[in-house]
């Protein structure tokens, strides 16, 4: 046994070591070809996954390059299994590439291998997209170019495309060192690594992807520092209107772009500019339910050179359609949770491109990037005489009653007794409970139905201070900054939601001078309890415990 | 040399027929002059092969082949010529086998008695000495070992994932469970061992899976190699299973010798171990030992290593409550007890979840007992946040007791549940007291039901143990198993020995060969003696000859009948015949006359122990040979 950090399992999972002395050495090497599946407190786990091995050897690594990795880090011998899934699956690139030809409606699959062409042609989803051209050779349609890499993937065999991405129309974009309001930026380290390993060297493979990043982290920096880089007609996409107006303010206080360069496009205005910042919500607009998508040409029509889908987690299931179709053009996924309970992040990956750059929440945190933050979980009975009615509810009676119930208020108010000088998010799901809690704390409370106007007024009056409580609903899960927040009271979450309570966490992981504190308020021997767990998973997986508290009768 | 073996010695020489006997005192101590004593032949043969320089001499003069029927004599325990035969000839050929035998009991290296051979005590030890594993099964390393499959550490998963899904069988889960099997291995394996615990009566029968914890603690505390003779022990149907056992635990034993063995040498090493231990086996061995992995597939098949994973340190609980370790816990160890495998390679990885804690309680298992184990078992503060999750737990199974009675005791909270949930009226039969039910026995699945949908966490009901005639009922040997696998008789013996051909004395060679006392017909029996390694010393070089051919042939007709009359009946005396397309060894049972009145052999043939009706007149040529066999 070698005194490295690594162990490599037969499941091609590698578990890293993170107290060994050498574990950012081993973890710089193996991003290259590996995916951080986890980053618990001390054994990360990363994996060796078929997708990741097609990146490096589109990034030019080697197959010996990385068997010498794994060998040079592995504390045990190599098992067979995985060398020759490693040989396997970085062989299979580049033996299917997709060319331009002389008509620019039509692309060239070449496939010179028969036994792959036999293997292709057989499969219907496939075959139904090939127009045959020679022996070695299939045409298919500009339009069918994700569609085609999506299953050729499934298939095992991905696509070297070596067509390189269309520019779309040229703009001039620069991020200041100086922001408006006067303080100095810079791009961090880890936000120009990211940016970088979506660019590459700006070639074939290169200029769409995903980035997985803490919340509070800067995301939306390293998507300007893109534009910045690329330099090219830019559609935002974002869950809210509130997400479209930060988008807006950060790129007019902290890049060259004025407020008139940039287009929103929402339910209250529609404008389409050079840089357009827009909701899913808005693009997912019909007025029937079997209508069309009025506003989905948007994304297809508004000649981009880059896409960016911020929060990529939430991506709608139409949108995935229309991605398939923008694979001439960059983009770029941002999201911190990139787990949805519908299982379909692989196509997230496969549609608006793999996973480029990942970091461990705990190593930001430890560098001071993100707040350090406590997580609590206070459990409490609920009152007897709801005992009753919640043995005879059903399912999902019981999961309300539990999450409403009426002694939470008792805590609310106790934490907030004990954070005098903090800023408290009070987060919930039951607009009834949110909205008495706000009455009986005296917090203004915002809700889906709370207008724009509102919501930026008291948004606004949290940023600047003169507001220390604010009540919210789940509109303000994601992508709702609030730098100053330290403290966020859960009190009921959307069932099992782990990427709910990630980002719930992350409105108070900005960096700020004190560390910041997550309650989750849950009744005690309640479906909330296994719901709890299960929500607490994903950031338990990030290396944060939570410190578990039965509040007294 | 003890007085105890030159007795053995002297009374197996003793027993030789008179032709051999003589021959033998001949052959070692010269002519000799009548009249003679007997005993005082023996005593001198005894002196003779008591002298250092006979027995390196003897020893020198080994060749191979000797060697293999040696160590295979050291394997077998005690074993008859014929077995011997039986076991070795599809290797090296019946006539070679028989002849070899046959010298090796004229140059006294092995002694019969009752029809069992042993080495000659005289110089058993340094005959021993010369025997190994290699000298019967060839190359031993030629493939390079393996890990080993199965495991106590494997057992402890498999059991885990039995009881988190109440089931026995393979599961596609288990695929990614054990990353490191692939499916056609683990498949069998899984099967064979939810079957072989059920026969052990480790899992009690009935629905669902219910461990039987005092067998379950003895499995667990196996060595790997004791477990891996135990699964082979219990597979084999039939014989007594303290029989099966020591089979098992000494084929163990001595597979894991090799690095790898070839398949005709495995199934010679089992034929040899099943004739030590007395019980029949079948192919299924074989398939047994591929199964759990002792052996590879392939030729040669490689070995299993149980160079032993040493155990680990502290156990790692990370924030999602996983828990890692590697290599291998102690013998004692809880976590299987509290937690399900999640993952079983180099690093084993559990995970606790309320299930698998619940479990646990249920089992007998207190919190205050996992608290320790975990105190104990990981290092700093890492198990903390655990721990507590875990007394949360407690507490909560606390609040409701459901006793055999059917008694139901619960604290204030849930007996006020008890009293007031309207579906649980016509479950209850009294109140015992304040938060203590009496519950009605024929609907407890029922009103379980109902506690539970209300919320409440409902643990096992506590019974008295009545299961204990029930157990022995199941298995009564499994601890028989236990007890021979764990303390196996080994067997001593090398694993490598230096092979080298007979060391031929050329001085000896020379000695008869100018020897100017001899005539050339006894120069020539002398030297064909000398071929035949019977040649040991000078002092043998006397005028005599020892080896004269009886042989008849052609037309001989009366002379070949002759020579079968002189052979009937005498197991010394083994006729080789040539007919027409075959040779044949026998043993002259009879003569007998045909209606036309020709002469008819009833011979026994040695290779088939069949008995043949042989005319005279069909015989090419008969040739009488001195055997002492058998």
């Amino acid at each position: 046994m070698k005194d490295t950090p690594l162990i490599v399992q037969s499941d091609r999972s590698l578990l890293l070591d993170v107290h060994h002395r050498d574990s950012d050495a081993c973890r710089s090497d193996l991003i290259r070809f590996c995916e951080l599946v986890k980053s618990p407190e001390h054994m990360h786990t990363y994996t060796i996954t078929a997708l990741s091995l097609y990146n490096a050897s589109a990034l030019g690594l080697t197959v010996e390059a990385i068997m010498q990795t794994l060998e040079k880090w592995s504390r045990f011998p190599i098992a067979d299994s995985v060398r020759f899934f490693v040989q396997d699956m970085a062989s299979r690139w580049g033996k299917v590439t997709l060319t331009e030809g002389d008509d620019r409606s039509y692309y060239i699959l070449k496939i010179d291998n028969e036994r792959i062409k036999a293997e292709l042609v057989r499969r219907p989803a496939i075959a139904k997209l090939l127009q045959h051209r020679d022996q070695h050779s299939f045409l298919i349609n500009a339009y069918h170019r994700g569609e085609v890499k999506l299953q050729l993937i499934k298939a095992g065999w991905p696509v070297d495309d070596r067509i390189p991405l269309t520019g779309g129309e040229k703009i001039t974009i620069s991020l200041r060192q100086q922001s408006v309001a006067g303080k100095s930026f810079v791009v961090r380290p880890y936000q120009e690594m990211a940016a970088r390993a979506l660019l590459g060297d700006m070639g074939p493979g290169t200029g769409y992807g995903v980035i997985v990043m803490p919340c509070g982290s800067g995301k939306t920096v390293v998507g300007m520092r893109i534009m910045e880089e690329l330099g090219m007609r830019t559609l935002i996409v974002t869950t809210n209107v509130a997400a479209v107006r930060q988008w807006k303010d950060e790129l007019v206080d902290k890049s060259s772009l004025r407020s008139d360069e940039i287009g929103e496009y929402s339910g209250e205005r529609k404008e389409v500019k050079a840089v357009t910042i827009c909701t899913y919500q808005v693009l997912t607009w019909r007025k029937e339910k079997d209508g069309p998508f009025l506003h989905l040409d948007l994304l297809t029509e508004g000649g981009w050179g880059l896409v960016i889908y911020d929060e990529v987690h939430m991506l709608p299931a139409p949108i995935f359609k229309v991605t398939a179709e923008l694979q001439a053009i960059h983009r770029l996924g941002l999201t911190a949770t990139l787990v949805r309970e519908d299982g379909r992040e692989d196509e997230v990956f496969s549609l608006v491109g793999p996973k480029r750059y990942d970091v461990p929440w705990s190593e930001l945190q430890q560098q001071g990037y993100i707040a350090t933050a406590y997580c609590h979980e206070i459990r409490i009975d609920l009152p007897e005489e709801l005992e009753i009615p919640y043995a005879i509810a059903n399912k999902r009676q019981k999961y309300r009653i539990a999450s409403e119930n009426p002694r939470k208020m008792e805590v609310i108010q106790a934490l907030i007794e004990h954070h005098p000088d903090d800023y408290i998010l009070v987060i919930g799901q039951y607009l009834e409970q949110l909205q008495e809690i706000s009455a009986r704390i005296g917090a203004p409370i915002i809700t889906g139905s709370t207008p724009n106007s509102r919501r930026d007024e008291l948004y606004s009056a949290f940023r600047d201070g003169s507001l220390r409580i604010l009540v919210v609903s789940k509109v303000a899960n994601f992508a709702i900054d609030l730098p100053d927040a330290s403290v966020a009271i859960q009190v009921s979450g959307s069932f099992g939601s782990r990427s709910e309570e990630a980002q719930r966490l992350g409105r108070i992981l900005r960096p700020k001078n004190r560390s910041s504190f997550f309650y989750s308020i849950i009744t005690q021997y309640s479906s909330e309890e296994e719901f709890a767990a299960n929500r607490q998973k994903f950031l338990a997986e990030q290396g944060y415990t939570y410190e578990v508290e039965v509040w007294p009768n | 040399m003890s007085e105890t073996a030159v007795q053995r010695f002297e009374r197996a020489v003793g027993r030789y027929s008179e032709e051999n006997f003589f021959y033998i005192v001949h052959n070692y101590l010269g002519p000799i002059k009548s009249p003679f004593h007997k005993p005082q032949l023996i005593s001198r043969l005894s002196g003779f092969f008591g002298q250092e320089e006979i027995q390196k001499r003897m020893i020198e003069l080994l060749d191979d082949l000797d060697r293999a029927i040696l160590s295979l004599l050291v394997l077998s325990d005690a074993i008859k010529a014929e077995e011997v035969i039986d076991l070795l000839s599809p290797r090296y050929g019946y006539a070679t086998l028989f002849w070899r035998l046959s010298e090796l009991q004229v140059r006294l290296i092995l002694l019969s008695e009752e029809g069992q051979l042993f080495f000659n005590p005289l110089i058993e030890e340094p005959l021993r000495a010369s025997c190994s594993l290699t000298s019967l099964f060839g190359a031993m390393d030629s493939g390079g070992a393996k890990p080993s499959s199965l495991s106590v550490e494997l057992i402890r998963g498999y059991l885990s994932l039995a009881l988190s899904e109440q089931r026995l069988g393979y599961r596609d889960v288990h695929a990614t469970l054990f990353p490191s099997f692939d499916e056609q291995q683990l498949r069998p394996l899984v099967a064979l061992l939810g079957d072989l615990l059920q026969r052990l009566g480790l899992i009690m029968p009935g629905k669902g899976v219910r461990l039987v914890d005092e067998r379950i603690e003895a499995l667990l505390k196996l060595s790997d190699r004791a477990l891996h003779a135990l699964v082979i022990a219990a597979s084999i149907i039939g014989p007594p299973p303290v029989q099966s056992a020591a089979f098992a635990a000494t084929l163990v034993d001595l597979v894991s010798r090799f690095e790898s063995i070839e398949g005709e040498s495995l199934t010679l090493l089992c034929a040899i171990l099943a004739k030590r231990h007395g019980i029949a086996i079948d192919r299924t061995i074989i398939e047994t030992m591929l199964t759990i992995g002792l052996i590879g597939e392939g030729e040669p098949h490689q070995v299993a290593r149980f160079d032993g994973q040493a155990e680990v340190g502290p156990l790692l609980v990370d924030s999602d409550f996983s828990i890692n370790y590697l290599g291998k816990r102690s013998d004692d160890d809880l976590l299987h007890r509290f937690a399900t495998l999640s993952l079983y390679d180099r690093q084993r990885q559990w995970r606790v979840t309320k299930e698998s804690v619940v479990r646990a309680f249920d089992s007998g298992l207190t919190f205050r007992e996992i608290e320790a184990y975990l105190m104990a078992n990981t290092s700093g503060s890492s198990a903390q946040s655990l721990i507590k999750q875990m007394a949360l737990l407690d507490e909560r199974y606390s609040l409701l007791t459901i006793y055999d009675g059917l008694a139901l005791v619960a604290d204030e909270r849930v007996a006020h549940l008890v009293e007031h949930l309207p579906a649980l009226a016509e479950h209850r039969i009294k109140k015992l007291a304040p938060t203590i039910f009496l519950m009605r026995r024929d609907s407890e699945q029922l009103w379980r039901k109902i506690l539970t949908d209300a919320g409440q966490l409902v643990g096992s009901t506590h019974r008295q143990p009545v299961v204990v005639a029930k157990e022995e009922a199941i298995n009564p040997y499994f601890f028989s198993y236990i007890s021979i696998v764990t303390s196996p008789n080994t067997v001593s013996i090398a694993r490598i020995t230096e092979a080298s051909g007979p060391l031929i004395d050329a001085h000896l060679y020379n000695a008869i060969k100018a020897s100017p006392l001899l005539n050339p017909a006894q120069r020539q029996d002398l030297l064909d003696r000398f071929e035949q390694r019977l040649i040991l010393s000078p002092s043998q070089i006397k005028a005599q000859v020892l080896d004269a051919v009886i042989e008849a042939g052609g037309f001989d007709y009366q002379g070949k009948l002759s020579l079968c009359r002189q052979a009937v009946g005498k197991q010394h005396i083994t006729l080789l015949i040539r007919l027409e397309e075959e040779e044949l060894f026998v043993w002259a049972l009879e003569i007998s006359t045909s209606s036309e009145g020709d002469a008819l052999l009833k011979a026994l043939v040695l290779s088939t122990k069949t008995v043949r009706i042989i005319p005279i007149r069909k015989i090419f040529s008969v040739r009488m040979l001195r055997t002492q066999l058998f």
